[in-house]
């Protein structure tokens, strides 16, 4: 009673709303009519017949939707309901049948105890899939009726993978779920994903589609974050069948449903488990050493004319003092090795308490994981506890409730800098600078931009960030079977989330020293002054309630009908502030700040951050079978957004799906005996979504507070800015999905797959329309729903499960395929014909100022969006004779060209390697096919599995110092001592009889690859999982009151195989024009990890 | 069933308490009449029309423009007194900006068109001062824009009203007005700032407010603008390219006759701002220390101010944030962080005449140390460059390119002889004890020769490029001598950049006066105000204009002036023509334990050449693609 209490309060906060919006009138109808449904049982009974019902499910207790009850020789029957309930009239001494696709037909005689019949179906051998229960919007289907382009993951296929993002877990897995791991920092969970490319963004990362976990919208970051010991299954929504979630729906739908109790008739159920690895990291890049980058600085010098036409610079460094180093007299410093650790420890741990009776069921779980980072001083740690209580609870025969209860609470450590510039720094400072001022580890040398690695990674130094999240979410939901209309029940389900965002930034300032020989001193510079904390505070409250009416009726033993009815509403709100302090006296706390200091005293608040905004929504579905041959669906969502102005703010989305079950047909049946096609069904799917997360109240004139401002006399005077001409019809973008299928089972589950083809079209993408209007008008034009494009793609997917003796195996593969086009783009005329071939245009012209265009390829009406261009790569310059009868300019007249230096093509033949010569090199972006299959077998006590994944049509480009040795006059990594030098290190490299060494890269200081030289093909396939198990023999343990002991090994990215060399394929370098520098953030993300595991878990 | 009765009002509570309307106005938003009709709405109003002025400032970029924000704003070395010799600096030349960054500010003069169209909707509120006042400031506004637009293309449309968004695209597409029409509506706008605005002090009214504008800034801005045109329309008529867009009257044209009107126009309003503001003596003895803090204290000089605020909640989108200029003006190793890239020029100090360096017999002069050179100079030239020897922060500007062993014969056999190529000159260290050498080098200040420094902690050499002084000079004007190293990393810096300073309004007055020919003595008097405050003997009655400019140059160095000044004296493609700029470099000798200095050319050796077509600025393409109005283009373009 306490919680409900607790949820009572929570909806108080709201009271004061004074009209009644349509939601509680059709409340008002919804309580109304339950007490009136209630008093109606029994009244229209036949005489000598009695109720009977009951519930259906199947061997693992789970409840049997759609199951067909009846009375032999009797017509019509009874349909379970999503529960696997039913109820009909029945005289004592009658036989039910009940039979349900996939499953042994059972019989039932009534007698006088027939109340709350359990019945369990068996499933036929090898149609196991046939009869699962899938997930999908607000509901539950039956995998032979879906219709949809539906992929489901279950529990026991996620957590084959092990790894502290639930996101990472369903790589390979899902067709047409693209995944790309950017990189394994604790705490970051940076992994960019999108359905079928319907995220994809050319310029940042990727937006994820919705989450939806347990019937609530959730953000990408709770996905992440959730332990997946609590995860029953993972449905992803990528066509119409995703329509029912209305206007956030554009980039698909992923349904996370948790896990609840079995009926263990009281019995309880309790598993431990953990999980214990250790993370070994991927191309952590390496600088060169100290030698090698003194012939490399001595090679670039003899390049480098600067503005000196005729001689270049000796060597800065003699043959005397590189070989110094050589014979070790002197010492390198490798910074990276200064900093890192090979190995780190990740441990997870979880307990689950489930069980249940007739009456309650329950299912409990706390979850504790803990990783480590590279760093030696484990400086970037995170931690993380999960918790949830589901319990259902069956009040009378006809009322059921359920409370789930889930929370989260994370924190995240970190030094007070940021990881790429931790990397930039280790990769490129020199080799020839000691880590510490002569080498005393009391004084941390002064090394450029102030960026000594050593103090960087030590949070004591250079001070901590504490990224704190907490989560909690409640909900509690009735179902009530409304008598008198066997298969209607009304639902209501209410959802209070709550989050909180915590997060504390220290910044010490920290002494950096040099040495004076001298003067036997070290003089001393204070760096990252003065000391401040900073603490920020983000609230967020959503609520969401939603009432239904569901129907499910089966007529005349063959028309299946099932409907729905649903109203919802959601609120969200936030809030936050944030206040900084400097402080002195070693204590990072605001109260402990220096008093009176305004100069670093700021107190603020993310005006975008504050959010108040409501959603209502009507939905609708109905679904049809005739016989499992003729399937239908209909389903439509009414949306209204507070985003939106009151003249475009409701919006219709309706979705249709059609399918026909042929293997179904007798005609089939005779033909082909159902015990070899188990199952074939062709479906089709055309729906209308849309996406609403652009720009905010662009429909609201006015001025936006606080703007940018200026100081006057000495205080600081908040601006106001005017918003513009509001844009009143300013919407969300439609997509409009199209989709159609066939699934097939052949042999009982000997073969299956399923082929996709899809095709989503969308419109009013938002564009600044002023790619006419002069700018002496000063109107700042806002959006307007303006372009459109075209994403289409294939997905196949093959299954094969066999068992041959005591070894049972499962191969299951999929392949997905997707490519977006531009259609019509707001854009300016191209300067001229050649820049309209390359597609070269000003995505979005700032006003105020022709500054700040954007030119990405490409970005014109009609183009591919993923298009790289740049030059063709000819080849290398393998002698001086080939310079000098090399009749292309490639810049200079090739004064300054050196044999291992790159050509390119003259693609127009004019002589002149320019511009002019880019042509289409590659795609950009996520991989556009990406593939997994996953091998499992079992034999005995063993199992086993691996999961291999991979991506191709996939390019990345490395950037700064993984493209560029001596980058910024600082060092180089080692890879580049594999480059094209003279023989003699003081020969002359202009003159024509210098003997030269091959290598890989050119010589140093001479043009950088480019073009398809520089752009790489990242294709790869890895070992993403691989886990071996034994499980305990189950005499033994039982004597001692254990039910099961399972132990295994896993590995996470054990091999990977890839053209690409010296970086992962998934971890970014740079990919083309425009993009945000945070995607990649020049190639400095923190590296991947490889993780070996090893586990048990116990159940009692 | 009362169970179900009982759990259906648990359910009904939530849900009604859940119940929401759509009609939710978002909280950051506030509306037209909130904004007018209280002094805090205004005030918000002109905080964010000034922080958007067009103010070349200490982060203003010649190629890139007004930055806001953080990303490249802690880059001050980027000033555009690199771009024309005056430093030498991370530009290649003249060329990387002379032809604009697009600026085309139309926003901005439509919300300041805003505010002089709704405010008088709303005067109810307020006194008729205050309403008069806040135009006032509005004025200003629009013509400090107007000027920035009008001395890069010449003429530009001119939007006096707030235009309707549903107006047709034709209507929108406003013509090209004259460059001289353009300069008659900044004098009348400035004008009606001038007697709209209240007088500072007087009548119960408060001071001026430092960071806007008082209507005494108004004349003097009226001063810079019209001085501009005026020699615009004398010196514009015999250097020019010719075009369409000349003969327009919209890039050039102005009548030589109306040179009159306008020097008379800047004139007045210099004289209107006498015994308003005045030049800053402080009371000092010591003339460096009182024209260092001309810049650093505020003072009664400074008649329009940009200042900065560490604090400021909206920096990474305004004007106000942090900048980083002693982070980036000095030594690395008299900062916390930054590093520097731009040099005073040795050029610059020559304006002060020739550095007593090179004997008679035209042997280098001997220093017994590197800070004796600054002995004899002018205490103004000293307050505005940090020489070799200086100190700060209670560090030495320790700045030496070599050690010759021995140094025998005249500077300029030597540098015809070893250093004319400096890139050449790069010794191997350790090797540089080699016996056979004379001239000695170092790649880093940690190589030692006999126990000395081979090259100063502040270089130059080769090995770090640019972040040690090219030109073995630092700039002094505007450093925060009083900072500690500690506090002086990136975005820690809020000194007020001084747009305009009271020095200027004299210059401005005397060139004026000059250009009239009938006020010389005026002229004079103005002259030797500056130099009596900068420490320097007075002009006589023989100064020419070469005297007048030449002062403006030594007094505004570094201040963005020379840029613009040399255009509208449309002397640039003269002075800066295939120009190499030139360095101080010291030396110390060996055997006779003695620093020599040698005049050389910068050792990048960028070269400055500045096309006549640059006198205008072509307008931005993409404007000229929505508005066909515009054409006919600069000349040339």
């Amino acid at each position: 009673m306490k919680k409900k209490f607790t949820l009572r309060q929570g909806g108080n906060r709201f009271a004061p709303v004074l009209q009644p919006p349509s939601g509680l009138i059709i409340f008002l109808l919804f309580i109304i009519s339950l007490p009136v449904m209630a008093q109606r049982p029994a009244a229209t009974a036949i005489r000598s017949a009695v109720p009977v019902s009951g519930r259906i499910t199947n061997e693992k207790g789970e409840p049997l939707a759609g199951a067909s009850v009846k009375v032999k020789k009797s017509k019509g029957g009874r349909s379970t309901d999503s529960s696997g309930r039913f109820t009909l009239m029945a005289r004592t001494g009658d036989e039910l049948e009940i039979s349900y696709v996939g499953f042994t037909q059972t019989r039932y005689i009534v007698n006088d105890q027939s109340r709350g019949i359990n019945l369990v179906l068996k499933a036929l051998p090898g149609s196991g899939k046939l009869d699962d229960v899938i997930v999908v919007g607000y509901g539950t289907q039956k995998k032979a009726n879906v219709l949809g382009s539906v992929s489901v993951v279950k529990a026991e296929d996620l957590v084959v993978t092990k790894n502290e993002n639930v996101v990472n877990m369903l790589t390979g897995k899902v067709p047409g779920l693209r995944i790309q791991q950017m990189s394994s920092e604790p705490g970051s969970f940076n992994t960019q994903y999108d359905i079928r490319g319907f995220g994809s963004n050319p310029l940042g990362n990727p937006t994820p589609p919705l989450i939806i976990i347990d019937g609530v919208p959730r953000s990408s970051g709770d996905l992440s974050r959730l332990d997946p010991n609590e995860i029953d299954n993972v449905s992803v929504l990528k066509d119409a069948s995703a329509a029912i979630y209305g206007v956030k729906a554009a980039n698909g739908v992923v349904l996370v449903t948790t896990k609840r109790g079995g009926r263990t008739n009281g019995k309880f159920n309790i598993t431990y488990s953990v999980n214990q690895s250790w993370q070994q990291f991927l191309n952590v890049p390496q600088g060169i050493d100290a030698a090698g980058y003194m012939e490399l600085y001595n090679e670039a010098l003899k390049t480098n004319f600067g503005t000196n036409a005729t001689t270049t610079a000796p060597p800065s460094f003699s043959d005397s003092t590189i070989a110094l180093y050589k014979s070790g007299q002197l010492k390198s410093t490798n910074w990276m090795k200064a900093i890192t650790r090979p190995l780190a420890p990740e441990t997870q741990h979880n307990l689950s308490m489930s069980g249940g009776s007739d009456k309650v069921n329950y299912f409990f779980d706390l979850g504790y994981l803990t990783q480590g980072s590279l760093f030696k001083t484990n400086s970037i740690n995170y931690n993380r506890w999960n918790f949830r209580s589901n319990v259902n609870i069956n009040f009378t025969k006809r009322l059921r409730g359920a409370a789930n209860i889930s929370g989260y609470t994370d924190t995240k450590n970190a030094p007070n800098q940021s990881v790429w510039v931790i990397f930039k720094y280790a990769e490129n400072l020199l080799p020839t600078d000691p880590i510490y001022a002569n080498n005393n580890p009391l004084y941390p040398h002064l090394e450029p931009d102030n960026d000594n690695p050593i103090v960087m990674t030590n949070s004591d130094l250079i001070g901590q960030n504490i990224f704190k999240n907490k989560n909690i979410q409640g909900q509690l939901s009735l179902e009530y079977d409304i008598p008198g209309i066997p298969g209607l029940m009304a639902k209501g389900m209410y959802n209070y989330g709550y989050n909180v965002t915590d997060n504390t930034i220290v910044s010490k300032a920290y002494n950096l020293y040099t040495y004076d020989a001298t003067t036997d001193t070290y003089p001393v510079t204070t760096a990252h002054s003065p000391s401040t904390v900073q603490r920020q505070y983000y609230t967020n409250t959503n609520t969401l309630m939603q009432l239904s009416l569901n129907y499910h009726h089966q007529f005349g033993g063959a028309h299946n009908v099932t409907a729905l009815a649903l109203y919802e509403e959601s609120q969200s709100s936030g809030d936050n502030f944030s206040a900084q302090e400097s402080f002195s006296l070693g204590i990072p706390y605001l109260f402990a700040g220096n008093a009176g200091d305004a100069n670093y005293l700021q107190v603020g608040q993310d005006g975008n951050a504050l959010v108040n905004q409501v959603t209502k929504s009507y939905i609708g579905r109905f679904d049809y079978d005739y016989k499992g041959r003729y399937l239908a669906e209909f389903s439509f969502r009414e949306d209204a957004s507070s985003k939106f102005s009151p003249i475009a703010r409701w919006g219709f989305f309706p979705g249709g799906l059609i399918g026909w079950r042929i293997s179904n047909e007798p005609f089939m049946q005779k033909l082909i005996s159902p015990s070899v096609l188990n199952n074939l069904k062709f479906r089709a799917s055309y729906g209308k979504l849309g996406d609403d997360q652009f720009n905010l109240y662009q429909w609201v004139s006015g001025y936006n507070y606080p703007a940018p401002g200026a100081v006057l006399n000495g205080s600081y005077v908040n601006g106001v800015s005017s918003r513009g001409i509001p844009d009143l019809g300013l919407s969300w973008v439609n997509s409009k999905t199209f989709n159609v299928g066939a699934d097939f089972d052949l042999f009982n589950g000997l073969i299956g797959g399923s082929v996709e083809y899809f095709n989503r079209t969308r419109t009013g993408l938002p564009a600044y329309p002023n790619a006419q209007i002069p700018g002496t008008s000063g109107l700042q034009v806002l959006e307007a729903n303006l372009n459109a494009d075209v994403t289409k793609g294939i997905e196949v997917t093959l299954t094969h499960h066999q068992t041959i003796h005591q070894v049972s195996y499962n191969i299951s593969g999929n392949i997905g395929f997707s490519r977006i086009k531009r259609g019509f783009t707001e854009e300016t005329r191209a300067a001229s014909a050649y820049d309209q071939y390359q597609g070269l245009q000003n995505l979005n012209v700032i006003n105020g100022s022709s500054q700040g265009n954007l030119q990405v390829n490409g970005s014109q009406s009609g183009r591919y969006s993923n298009i790289w261009w740049g030059y063709l790569y000819g080849g290398q310059f393998s002698s001086y004779n080939q310079i000098y009868n090399y009749n292309v300019n490639t810049g200079g007249g090739n004064q300054a060209v050196l044999p291992g230096n790159y050509y390119y093509q003259d693609i127009n033949h004019d002589g002149v390697i320019d511009d002019k010569d880019k042509v289409p090199l590659a795609t950009r972006d996520l991989p556009m096919v990406n593939f997994g299959m996953t091998l499992s077998a079992a034999y005995k006590n063993f199992d086993a599995s691996v999961l291999l994944q991979g991506a191709t049509d996939f390019h990345i480009q490395y950037a700064e110092q993984l493209a560029t040795p001596l980058m910024y006059q600082r060092s180089a990594l080692s890879e580049f001592i594999n480059r094209w030098h003279p023989a003699d290190p003081n020969a002359n490299l202009f003159d024509p009889n210098t003997q030269w060494v091959p290598g890989t890269y050119s010589a140093t200081g001479t043009p950088i690859a480019d073009g398809s030289k520089a752009v790489q093909n990242a294709t790869y396939m890895r070992v993403k999982s691989l886990e071996i198990g034994y499980t305990l023999p189950k005499k033994v343990l039982n004597r001692i009151g254990i039910q099961n002991v399972r132990v295994y090994v896993n590995s996470y990215n054990l091999a990977t195989i890839t053209g690409l060399k010296n970086s992962d394929p998934e971890h970014p370098g740079t990919v083309a024009t425009g993009q945000d520098f945070n995607v990649s953030q020049a190639g400095y993300l923190y590296p991947m990890n490889r993780t070996f595991s090893c586990g048990a878990s116990v159940s009692f | 069933m009362k169970k179900v009765k009982y759990i259906s009002l648990i359910l009904a509570v939530i849900i009604i308490g859940s119940c929401h309307k759509l009609d939710v106005p978002p909280l950051s938003i506030i509306s037209e009449s909130q904004v007018f009709s209280t002094a805090n709405g205004i005030q918000a109003y002109l905080a964010n029309m000034y922080t958007f002025l067009p103010m070349e400032d200490f982060v203003y970029e010649p190629d890139k423009g007004f930055l806001t924000g953080d990303g490249g704003r802690w880059q001050n070395f980027y000033q555009m007194d690199a771009i024309d010799g005056e430093m030498a600096g991370p530009y290649g030349g003249v060329g990387d900006a002379a032809q604009g960054f697009g600026l085309w500010p139309y926003d901005r003069i439509r919300n300041i068109n805003v505010l002089l169209y709704s405010l008088p909707k709303y005067a109810s509120n307020y006194t008729q001062d205050q309403v008069n006042e806040w135009l006032g400031e509005a004025y200003f506004c629009r013509a400090y824009t107007y000027f920035a637009l009008v001395k890069r293309y010449g003429g530009v449309p001119i939007v006096r009203t707030v235009i309707d968004p549903n107006a047709t695209t034709a209507s929108l597409q406003v013509p090209r007005n004259t460059e001289e029409d353009v300069y008659n509506f900044i004098g009348s706008d400035l004008d009606s700032a001038y007697n709209l605005m209240w007088e500072p002090g007087a009548g119960g009214h408060p001071a001026i407010q430092q960071g806007a504008a008082s209507k005494y800034a108004a004349m003097a801005y009226k001063s810079r603008v019209m001085l501009f045109a005026g020699s615009i329309a004398k010196y514009g008529a015999v250097n020019y390219v010719d075009g369409d867009a000349r003969a327009k009257g919209f890039a050039g044209g102005i009548p030589a006759g109306d040179a009159t009107k306008f020097f008379q126009a800047a004139y007045d309003a210099a004289k209107l701002v006498e015994g308003h503001f005045s030049l800053y003596t402080g009371g000092y003895p010591d003339k460096v220390q009182n024209y260092v803090d001309v810049f650093m204290k505020p003072n009664n000089e400074q008649i329009f101010i940009r200042q900065y605020s560490l604090s400021d909640p909206q920096r990474n989108n305004d004007n106000s944030g942090p900048h980083s200029y002693d982070a980036t003006m000095t030594c690395r190793y008299m900062t916390a962080d930054g590093l520097s890239r731009t040099y005073p020029s040795l050029d610059y100090v020559e304006r002060f005449g020739p550095l007593p360096i090179v004997n008679t017999d035209g042997t280098p002069t001997r220093f017994s140390d590197r800070a004796d050179l600054m002995n004899s100079l002018e205490p103004r030239l000293l307050a505005t460059i940090y020489f070799p020897g200086s100190t700060l922060r209670g560090l030495t500007f320790d700045v030496q390119r070599g050690i010759y062993k021995t140094f025998n014969g005249s500077a300029a056999q030597e540098l015809s002889n070893n250093l004319n190529t400096p890139n050449d000159v790069n010794t191997n260290w350790p090797d540089t004890t080699d016996p056979g050498k004379n001239l000695l080098f170092a790649a880093n200040s940690n190589q030692l020769y006999r126990g000395r420094r081979i090259v100063g902690l502040a270089g130059w050499n080769p090995s770090t490029g640019d972040d040690n002084t090219r030109t073995g000079l630092y700039l002094r004007k505007y450093v925060d001598y009083a900072k500690q190293q500690s506090a002086c990393g990136l975005y820690q810096s809020a000194q007020s950049y001084i747009d305009m300073r009271y020095a200027e309004v004299l210059l401005n007055r005397a060139e004026a006066a000059f250009e009239l020919g009938t006020l010389q003595a005026d002229a004079l008097g103005d002259i030797n105000q500056l130099r009596d405050r900068a420490g320097a003997a007075p002009a006589t009655a023989s100064m020419t204009i070469d005297t007048i400019r030449n002062e403006r140059c030594k007094e505004l160095g570094f201040e963005h002036q020379y840029w613009w000044d040399i255009r509208r004296w449309r002397t640039a493609d003269q002075v800066l023509d295939n120009r190499k700029i030139y360095a101080l470099l010291p030396y110390y000798i060996a055997t006779e334990n003695k620093y020599i200095f040698l005049k050389q050319v910068e050792p990048f050796q960028r070269t400055y050449t500045f096309q006549k077509k640059w006198y205008y600025e072509p307008l931005p393409g993409g404007e000229l693609s929505r508005n066909p109005n515009l054409f006919p283009n600069n000349p040339g373009y």
